[in-house]
């Protein structure tokens, strides 16, 4: 009896380990899969395409097609806009205060595969010291979203933006100190563009900001500590940070400089599984770790 | 250290977790060998010193041969990790310096993962007894024993898992030139017999060794025997429990400072802010590793009488296959990757480079070398992951229950050794746990 008891007993401890061991990998799964929840609710506020970079990039693609295109996006995420009724996180402009306006640009940068973004503002200030603290009337910083998608917040008017092969979708929101979204009638202030990428031909699905402050030895991440890819995603890696370093991704070793006040951009295509520390090389900060599997 | 997310001193990539459903696969089978196998159908002892052995004849020339190539092998890695500890780029990390892969990777890792299938070549690369022909047999009477074993395991642990520069070649330099002082300084007083109860490097491979089915006898002849019967012969001193028990504590430390959850508990502190938390932790888990031992062989002690010292003494050596397992589990896509980098670092071990980054000496050619990630799928890394756990669990218990059933009736026996197994269950199960969540 006393055996047939104790082995019992083992074998419902180690059920329990089993289990619990489960239970934790669920949490791990949940928590990386929130950061890339979409905002759908869009409408445009305006279009600029810059035919120029579109004919150099794609000669198979003309304008009208473009056109085409755009109209497609825009029922798209008009579409969006009616499923979702309701406008609960976005900020009215007050009604005192002039209406906050943008316009944007994309031409293709130096870099492949990089576009540098031209931001025009109209009755709007981009502060950064007021961030995370009570919205301020035609005052805030900048929201950019690929595809619907939001990606990274910045806070200059000119910008470089990864964007992948194919057709996509480069958007900007004006946003308040509160990171709520200026509205008018409940319709975010939005400006839209449409490019063509010349990038890698995977689409990636992995993007992240990260280090958006470096500064004391602190490392502040956007994007969840553990960056999880699939083997043959492309992964972009967009890296602001307040001081000169260098930016190493192990096992790919692969090294970005960074600078003050501008933007760095890593793309690569993660080929090898596996856990990798991105880090700052000099200080030794750890950013995050890639996971590739 | 270069990283302290990938904590063992050297390598460029961490292991995957484990899949969930190969982790249940692996811990299933674990438990149902154990718990249904043993039990029924085991019931003589067969690991016994005295169980069947066969010796080839006329194998001991060619033996002895390979042996002294060993030893000039051994001697000449020996010579040149030190030379390049002590004086080479001091750079940590497995990408310019020789030192830090050999110590970390090729001795540590790869020897004891070999030795198991292969026997005890540690014997004769190990240089400390090449050196020890220098000595007589026995001065005095050396102190019976393995503390000074275990407190060498121990430091060796503290420099690979918690000092913040433990991959820096200067560091290891020094730490060959402090373990060489306590080999050589007391084989002088002592003679060759202090090998034997201060090498803790060579009693954690010899003992791993003797779970391989190959071995030689006096003769030098090659001898095939039952794996792990010569963990019988093994003779356990005072300290030996500890030693095996420090290692496993270790190894498994090295898993669970990986573990997102670990990174939750300390957060990510660097350099020498990172000191007390990683020790504390490294004590915590030898200490967790200890508990579940003593109540193992408490247990044991209470069913059959032996006193709490000779029962520990006695379950001791059934430490080795999950020492090894651990081994295997934790480490097996490092050695994959970083035994690529001691062959490039060879040609260069120094790591010295001239103005335009060229290496001022390239004796093989492969200085340059860079490590291919995908020399094996990490597929097939996972599975010898997850079934090495489960032969090292199914080892360890089994020897357990063949060293229970010696003494005592079958029934009674099995009943001793009842919590042994839950304890080696739990061994399994957290490392599994640790594969699966690191």
């Amino acid at each position: 009896m006393g055996t047939k008891l104790l082995r019992l007993i083992g074998a419902l401890v180690a059920v329990a380990l089993v289990a619990s061991a489960c239970g934790s990998e669920t949490v791990t799964e949940s928590a990386a899969d929130t950061p890339t929840a979409a905002v759908e609710e869009t409408v445009i506020d305006e279009t600029v395409v810059d035919d120029s970079v579109v004919d150099e990039e794609d000669d198979a693609m003309d304008d009208e097609a473009m056109e085409a295109m755009d109209e497609e996006a825009l029922e798209d995420e008009a579409s969006h806009s009616h499923d979702d009724a309701s406008h609960d996180d976005v900020l009215e402009v007050n009604a005192d205060a002039p209406i906050p306006g943008v316009e944007i640009e994309l031409t293709e940068s130096d870099v492949a595969g990089v576009f540098d973004l031209a931001v025009t503002l109209t009755n709007f200030t981009i502060t950064e010291e007021n961030l995370d603290g009570e919205p301020i009337d035609n005052e805030g910083h900048l929201h950019l979203y690929l595809d619907g998608t939001r990606v990274e917040r910045f806070f200059d008017v000119t910008h470089q933006v990864a964007i992948p092969q194919g057709d996509h979708l480069v958007e900007v929101e004006l946003s308040s100190n509160s990171h709520a979204p200026y509205a008018v009638d409940g319709v975010p202030i939005r400006a839209a563009a449409s490019v063509v990428g010349v990038g890698p031909e995977v689409i990636p699905d992995v993007d992240l900001e990260v280090g958006a402050v470096f500064a004391a030895g602190t490392v502040t991440l956007d994007a969840d500590e553990r960056i999880e890819a699939s083997v043959g995603d492309v992964v972009t890696l967009t890296v602001d940070s307040d001081v000169a370093e260098e930016i190493h991704l192990h096992g790919y070793d692969i090294f970005a400089d960074v600078a003050p006040g501008t933007t760095t951009i890593m793309t690569f295509t993660a080929d090898t599984p596996g856990r990798f520390e991105i880090e700052f090389e000099v200080s030794h900060a750890f950013i995050a770790e890639l996971v590739v599997s | 250290m270069l990283e302290l997310l990938i904590a063992h001193g050297v390598g460029s990539r961490g292991t995957l977790p484990l899949p969930w459903w190969q982790f249940a696969w692996a811990a299933i089978v674990a438990l149902g060998l154990s718990f249904v196998g043993l039990g029924s159908f085991w019931r003589t002892p067969r690991l016994t010193a005295d169980a069947p052995r066969r010796v080839v004849e006329g194998t001991a020339v060619p033996l002895t041969i390979a042996e002294w190539v060993l030893r000039v092998v051994g001697i000449l890695i020996y010579g040149v990790t030190l030379g390049a500890g002590l004086f080479g780029t001091d750079i940590g990390g497995e990408s310019v310096n020789l030192a830090p892969v050999t110590i970390y990777v090729m001795v540590w890792v790869a020897v004891p993962i070999f030795a198991a299938v292969f026997g005890d070549f540690w014997k004769a690369l190990n240089p400390f007894e090449t050196i020890g022909k220098l000595f007589p047999e026995q001065r005095r009477e050396a102190p019976d024993h393995h503390w000074v074993a275990g407190a060498l395991l121990f430091g060796f642990l503290v420099l690979e898992l918690v000092h913040p520069s433990g991959d820096s070649p200067r560091i290891l330099g020094w730490g060959m030139v402090v373990y060489s002082i306590v080999m050589i300084g007391g084989m002088a007083v002592y003679g060759r017999v202090w090998l034997e109860r201060a090498d803790g490097l060579a009693l954690l491979f010899r003992t791993i060794a003797a779970i391989a089915p190959f071995g030689r006898n006096e003769a030098g002849n090659l001898v095939l025997r039952r794996p792990m019967s010569e963990l019988s012969n093994l003779r356990v001193r005072p300290g030996t429990a500890i030693a095996f028990l420090i290692v496993l504590g270790g190894t498994s430390f090295d898993g669970f400072s990986e573990s997102p959850l670990f990174t939750d508990i300390i957060g990510r502190p660097r350099g020498w802010a990172a000191f007390p938390p990683l020790f504390i932790g490294l004590i915590i888990m030898i200490g967790i590793a200890a508990i579940l031992f003593w109540i193992g062989s408490q247990a044991t002690a209470k069913v059959t009488g032996l006193s709490h010292v000779e029962a520990s003494d006695l379950f001791a050596p059934s430490l080795l296959p999950i020492v090894w397992a651990y081994a295997v589990a934790h480490y097996a896509q490092l050695l994959v990757d970083q035994s690529q980098s001691f062959w490039f670092r060879l040609s260069n071990p120094y790591g010295a480079f001239d103005a335009n980054d060229n290496p001022t000496t390239n004796l093989f050619g492969a200085a340059d070398g860079v490590v291919n990630l995908n020399v094996i799928d990490v597929n097939i890394i996972a599975w010898v992951q997850a079934i090495s756990i489960v032969v090292g669990h199914v080892l360890a218990v089994l020897y357990a229950h063949d060293l229970a059933i010696r003494g005592f009736e079958h029934r009674s026996a099995v009943r001793s050794q009842q919590t042994m197994l839950f304890v080696m269950v739990m061994y399994s199960v957290a490392g599994l746990w640790l594969l699966f969540s690191a």
